[in-house]
C-alpha cells in the first residue's frame, strides 16, 4: 500500500511561562512526545485518547498549522515540517482540516458563497475553472441546498454549518483530511448524518483521513486502524478489528471498559482506573501511565517502553509485553 | 405506589417569549420519580429537558420564561404555589442540583472548605470549626484524595473530575438530600474521569436511597445508570418506559432514531453506515399543534401533522405517544 | 444554561441579509440612538447648506450693532461685541466642528487601528515596541499631549486636528489589539490558514471586520469628545484663530463678556453640547446593539 504521509520521531513542545512574584518559571510541555506512525492511501487513521494526550495538536503539527519541535513529517516523501509558509502552499491544496467546532470555525461575517470561494481565489483556481459552478457542487455534494449560498453562518444549524466546512475542506480536491473532533460538537442524531457524509465522501474522492476524536465508538466505527495516546505518545497502534479483539495496553483495556454500553444488562461491576488524568507539563516519570496502572512494575516507574509490534500491525508501549 | 412518588410533575407547560416570538420549550409534560430511583430525560440540545429541570428548582429566568401551567409535587406539596422565601429553603435542601460545568455554581474566590462548610452553617447552625470538618468528612466520602488538604483548594485548582465531585458532596450535604438533579453530570469530561463520576452517584445514591433525576443525551449514559427513561424531542414528552424496554422494545420511530444514530450500537460492529435521522430538527417557533418529529419521521401519514397524538399505553408502563405505536416495523 | 439555544433557529433562517442590516435593524429601535442621530443629521445638514441657511455673512463687521441681544429682529441669537450675527457664525461653525471631529478621529481611526491590528496580529518584538511607545503615550496627561503637539507643530486648526488624531491614536491601537488578540484565537482563522489563506487576507479580509464593532463605538464617541478638544485647544488659543467661527473660539474670544452679554458665550455652548450630544447617544446605541454585554 502507498504511504502518503510518515511521521518519524515528532515532537511539540509548547513554554509556558509563569510570572511569579521572585521569577519567571518556564515550563516546558510537551504535547507530542516522539511519535511515529504512517498513513496510507484511502485508509481512516483514527486517533483516540484522553483531553490532554496531544491528540489535537498533532493533528495540527501534522498539517505544519503549529512548526513542529523535532522529527520529520514526510508527505509524499517531503518533509513538510520544514517548509517556509510559501513553499508550503502547493501541498496546503493537498491536505486539509475539518475543525470541531462548527460555530466558530466559520467567518461570522463571510457569507456562504465567499467561504467556499475564497481557497480556490487564494490558490488562483478561479482563472482555470468555474467557481461558482464549483460552489454549487460543493454544496449538492454535501447535501445543502444551493439556494443558501448567499446566506451567513449563523442562519444554518450545527450540522449544516459542519457540512459548509467540509465543503470548503472539499473545495481544493485534497487527497488528505485531519478530521479533528469533527462530529464531536453535534446532537447525536446529527452526528450520525455526519458521519455517513464523511464515509461516503471518502469512498468517492478516495479520501485518506485522520480521524481525531475522544467517542471511543465513533473512532471505532469509521476508522481502519486506531492509534491510542496518553499523555502525549502512542500507547497502542493497532487495525481496529485487532484493538477490539485484543486490548493489550492497560490504558487501552481501561478507555474502552470506562466507555458505556448501550445495553442496561451490561451494567457490570467495571474495573475502573482511579486518578486524574497528569499534567501535561509535569508528567509521571518512566511510563506515564503508572500512577492510575493497576498492573505497573518497578520499571515502569523508571523507564519508558518502546512501542514494540506483537503481532502484525498491532504494536503496544508496554513492558508487560517485553 | 402512589405515594411512591418524591417528583410528580402533571402537565407542565413552559414558555419564552422571546422578540421573534413564542418558544413553547415544555409542552404538557408529566414526569415522576420513585423514591430512591434514577429516571433518565433523554433528548437533543432544545428537546426541553434543562428547561424541565430549572423549572423543578423554579429558575427559570423570568422573563422571557413563564411556566404557563402545570403542578410540580415535590413530596406531596406543589412547589410552584409556594412563595419564593419557602423555595428557597427547599433548594439544596430536598432539591440539589449539578450541572455540566461545575465552574458555574463555584465560588471561584472561595475555598472549597468554606463553600461547602456554609451549607453545614446555614442549614445545621454549626460553628466554623465543626462545619469545615464535617467539610473534610464530605470530601472523604466523595472520594477525593487527601482531602484536609483539598479543602483549603479553590475551584480553579481541581480538575474537571475533582469539582464535580465537590458539586455532589454539596448536593449531599444537605439536611434532607432526596432529589438530586444532574443536568448532564459528565459530559465534560473525559471517559474514565465520567465513569469514575457516574460509579461515585450509583454508590451514593444507593447509600441514602436518594431520587436521581439524570438529564443527558447519551444513550451509553441512560443504559448504565437509569431505572426509568423519558425521551423528550422539541418540548414533547415521546416516550417513556423502564429502561430495558427502552433499549429492547422502543415504539416511537423517534426512540428508535435516537438508538440508531449512536455508533456505540452493537449493529455497527461492522462498519456499516449509521441509520441516522434526516433533516434538523424543527424551528420551536414554528412547531404547531401535530407531532413535532413528523417532518422527520419516515412513518410520517397526514394526521400527525394535525394532531399531537394521545397516550399509548404498551403495557407494563411503557407510554407511547405517536399515533401508530405498535403498528410499525423498525 | 443553555436557554439561550432555544432561540437559536434550527433550520435555515429565512433571510439572507447581512449582521450589518440586522443591527440596523436593532438601532432603529432605540429612540435616544435615534434621536442622536437626527441631531446629527440635522447639524450636518447645517453645515452643507451653511451658505443657504445662514441669514448673514458670519464674517461681517458691523461697529453700530455689537453686542445686540438676542430676539434683535433680525439678529436672531444677537449679535457678538464685533457686530457679527451669532447665529450665523454658529451655523457656520458647525462645518469647522465636524470636519474637526471628523478628520481627527479618522487620523486616531486608521492609524490606531493599524497600529493595534499589526501589533495584535503579529505579536512579539512588534508587540512589544509599538505597545510600550502606546504606554508612554498614555502617560501623558491628554490635554498636555495634545498641547506638545500643537506647540510643535505651530497652533493652527489643521494642526489641532493632527494633534487630537494623535493624543487619542492609543485607545484606538488598544481597543483594535485586544479585539484582534480575541480574534486571532477563533478557529476559522485557523482554519483559513490550513487553506492556504495568507497573512496579509487573515488580517485585513477575515480578522478586521469581526474587529469594527468595539472601534466604531469607540469612533462615534470620539467625534463628540474631539469637537469638545477642539474647542478646548481654540480656547487656549492653540487652535482655530480669529477671525474663523469657531465654536470654542467664539466662547474664548467673548469670555470678557459673560456678565454684561451672556448670549455671545452661551449660544456656541449650546451648539457644542447638542452636537457632543448627539455623537454620544448615538455611541451608546450602537454600543448596545453590538455588545450586549455592556447594556445596562
Amino acid at each position: 500500500m502507498e504511504k502518503i504521509l510518515e511521521v518519524k520521531n515528532l515532537k511539540k513542545y509548547f513554554e509556558i511561562k509563569k510570572e511569579g512574584l521572585k521569577a519567571t518559571e518556564s515550563h516546558i510541555l510537551k504535547a507530542v512526545d516522539g511519535v511515529s506512525f504512517d498513513v496510507y492511501k484511502g485508509e481512516t487513521l483514527g486517533i483516540v485518547g484522553e483531553s490532554g494526550c496531544g491528540k489535537s495538536t498533532l493533528g495540527k503539527t501534522i498539517l505544519n498549522l503549529h512548526q513542529k519541535t523535532e522529527g520529520e513529517i514526510l508527505f509524499h516523501g517531503v518533509d513538510i515540517g520544514n517548509l517556509s509558509p510559501a513553499q508550503m502552499k502547493p501541498y496546503r491544496k493537498r491536505m486539509q482540516m475539518i475543525f470541531q467546532d462548527p460555530y466558530s470555525s466559520l467567518n461570522p461575517r463571510k457569507k456562504i458563497s465567499y467561504l467556499l470561494r475564497q481557497p480556490m481565489r487564494v490558490h488562483n483556481l478561479d482563472k482555470e475553472i468555474d467557481v461558482e459552478a464549483r460552489i454549487d457542487q460543493l454544496l449538492t455534494i454535501v447535501g445543502l441546498d444551493v439556494k443558501y449560498k448567499n446566506r451567513y453562518p449563523h442562519q444554518f444549524s450545527g450540522g449544516q454549518r459542519q457540512r459548509i466546512g467540509i465543503a470548503r475542506a472539499l473545495s481544493l480536491n485534497p487527497e488528505f483530511v485531519v478530521c479533528d473532533e469533527a462530529v464531536s460538537a453535534l446532537d447525536v442524531s446529527v452526528q450520525a448524518q455526519i458521519l455517513n457524509l464523511l464515509m461516503d465522501l471518502q469512498k468517492e474522492f478516495g479520501l485518506t483521513y485522520i480521524f481525531i476524536a475522544h467517542d471511543l465508538a465513533v473512532v471505532e466505527l469509521i476508522s481502519d486502524r486506531i492509534i491510542v495516546m496518553y499523555l502525549g505518545r502512542i500507547v497502542e497502534e493497532a487495525p481496529k478489528v485487532s484493538l477490539i479483539a485484543n486490548r493489550l495496553h492497560p490504558y487501552t483495556k481501561a478507555l474502552f471498559e470506562a466507555f458505556p454500553e448501550m445495553n442496561p444488562r451490561n451494567r457490570r461491576v467495571k474495573k475502573i482506573i482511579v486518578g486524574d488524568v497528569p499534567s501535561p507539563i509535569d508528567p509521571p516519570s518512566g511510563c506515564h501511565f503508572h500512577p492510575r496502572c493497576p498492573f505497573a512494575k518497578d520499571i515502569c516507574k523508571s523507564h519508558y517502553p518502546d512501542l514494540k509490534e506483537v503481532s502484525p500491525g498491532h504494536k503496544v508501549a508496554c513492558w508487560l509485553y517485553e | 405506589m402512589e405515594n411512591n412518588k418524591f417528583l410528580d410533575i402533571k402537565g407542565l407547560n413552559v414558555s419564552f417569549y422571546t422578540q421573534k416570538g413564542v418558544v413553547r420549550a415544555v409542552r404538557d409534560l408529566d414526569l415522576w420519580i420513585n423514591k430512591g430511583e434514577t429516571l433518565a430525560l433523554v433528548g437533543e440540545s432544545g428537546c426541553g429537558k434543562s428547561v424541565t429541570a430549572s423549572s423543578i428548582i423554579r429558575l427559570i429566568p423570568s422573563p422571557p420564561g413563564k411556566i404557563e401551567s402545570g403542578e410540580i409535587f415535590l413530596d406531596g406539596q406543589d412547589i410552584l404555589k409556594l412563595s419564593e422565601e419557602e423555595m428557597q429553603k427547599i433548594r439544596g435542601d430536598k432539591i440539589s442540583m449539578i450541572f455540566q460545568d461545575p465552574m458555574t455554581s463555584l465560588n471561584p474566590v472561595f475555598k472549597i472548605g468554606d463553600q461547602i462548610a456554609e451549607i453545614f452553617i446555614t442549614h445545621y447552625g454549626l460553628k466554623k470549626k465543626e462545619a469545615l470538618e464535617r467539610a473534610v468528612e464530605m470530601l472523604d466520602m466523595v472520594k477525593i484524595p487527601s482531602p484536609e488538604k483539598r479543602v483549603k483548594s479553590y475551584p480553579h485548582q481541581l480538575s474537571g473530575g475533582m469539582r464535580q465531585r465537590v458539586m455532589i458532596a454539596m448536593a449531599l450535604a444537605s439536611p434532607h438530600p432526596g432529589i438530586m438533579i444532574a443536568d448532564e453530570p459528565t459530559t465534560a469530561l473525559d471517559v474514565t474521569i465520567q465513569a469514575q463520576i457516574l460509579d461515585l452517584m450509583k454508590e451514593l445514591q444507593e447509600k441514602i436511597q436518594m431520587s436521581l433525576l439524570l438529564i443527558t443525551h447519551d444513550m451509553g449514559v441512560v443504559a448504565e445508570m437509569a431505572s426509568r427513561v423519558a425521551v423528550m424531542y422539541a418540548g414533547r414528552k415521546v416516550e417513556s418506559a423502564d429502561v430495558y424496554s427502552i433499549f429492547e422494545k422502543p415504539f416511537h420511530p423517534y426512540t428508535v432514531g435516537l438508538l440508531n444514530s449512536m455508533p456505540s450500537n452493537e449493529k455497527y460492529k461492522h462498519n456499516a453506515r449509521l441509520e441516522a435521522i434526516e433533516g434538523n430538527v424543527p424551528n420551536l417557533l414554528e412547531i404547531g399543534d401535530g407531532c413535532p418529529f413528523e417532518n422527520r419521521c419516515k412513518y410520517a401519514k397526514d394526521i400527525c401533522r394535525n394532531k399531537f397524538p394521545e397516550i399509548k399505553d404498551m403495557g407494563n408502563n411503557h407510554h407511547v405517544w405517536c399515533h401508530f405505536a405498535g403498528e410499525l416495523n423498525f | 444554561m443553555s436557554f439561550l439555544k432555544l432561540f437559536k433557529s434550527e433550520n435555515v433562517a429565512n433571510n439572507s441579509e447581512s449582521i450589518w442590516y440586522e443591527n440596523w435593524q436593532l438601532l432603529k429601535k432605540n429612540k435616544s440612538a435615534m434621536f442622536g442621530l437626527y441631531i446629527i443629521i440635522f447639524f450636518v445638514l447645517i453645515a452643507i447648506f451653511a451658505p443657504v441657511v445662514a441669514p448673514f455673512d458670519p464674517y461681517a463687521q458691523n461697529i453700530d450693532i455689537r453686542k445686540l441681544p438676542f430676539f434683535s429682529w433680525p439678529y436672531i441669537l444677537g449679535t457678538d461685541d464685533f457686530g457679527r450675527d451669532i447665529l450665523s457664525r454658529i451655523i457656520y461653525g458647525a462645518r469647522i466642528s465636524l470636519v474637526i471631529g471628523f478628520i481627527s478621529v479618522s487620523i486616531s481611526l486608521i492609524f490606531g487601528s493599524f497600529i493595534g491590528l499589526i501589533s495584535g496580529f503579529y505579536g512579539g518584538w512588534i508587540d512589544k515596541i509599538s505597545m510600550r511607545i502606546i504606554d508612554i503615550m498614555l502617560a501623558f496627561p491628554y490635554i498636555l499631549l495634545t498641547i506638545v503637539i500643537v506647540a510643535l507643530l505651530g497652533p493652527t486648526l489643521l494642526n489641532a486636528m493632527i494633534a487630537i488624531g494623535i493624543a487619542r491614536l492609543p485607545q484606538y491601537a488598544r481597543i483594535m489589539r485586544a479585539s484582534v488578540l480575541a480574534e486571532k484565537a477563533a478557529e476559522y482563522v485557523e482554519a483559513e490558514k490550513s487553506l492556504g489563506v495568507g497573512n496579509v487576507e487573515l488580517m485585513f479580509r477575515s480578522i478586521l471586520p469581526n474587529c469594527l464593532a468595539p472601534i466604531i463605538v469607540q469612533a462615534t464617541l470620539g467625534v463628540g469628545s474631539a469637537i469638545i478638544e477642539s474647542a478646548a485647544l481654540s480656547f487656549l488659543g492653540l487652535g482655530a484663530q480669529p477671525p474663523t467661527p469657531e465654536w470654542g473660539l467664539m466662547i474664548a474670544s467673548a469670555r470678557e463678556f459673560v456678565s454684561s452679554a451672556w448670549w455671545i458665550v452661551t449660544f456656541p455652548g449650546i451648539a457644542i453640547l447638542f452636537v457632543v450630544l448627539g455623537f454620544n447617544l448615538l455611541g451608546d446605541g450602537i454600543r448596545d446593539v453590538l455588545d450586549p454585554r455592556l447594556k445596562d
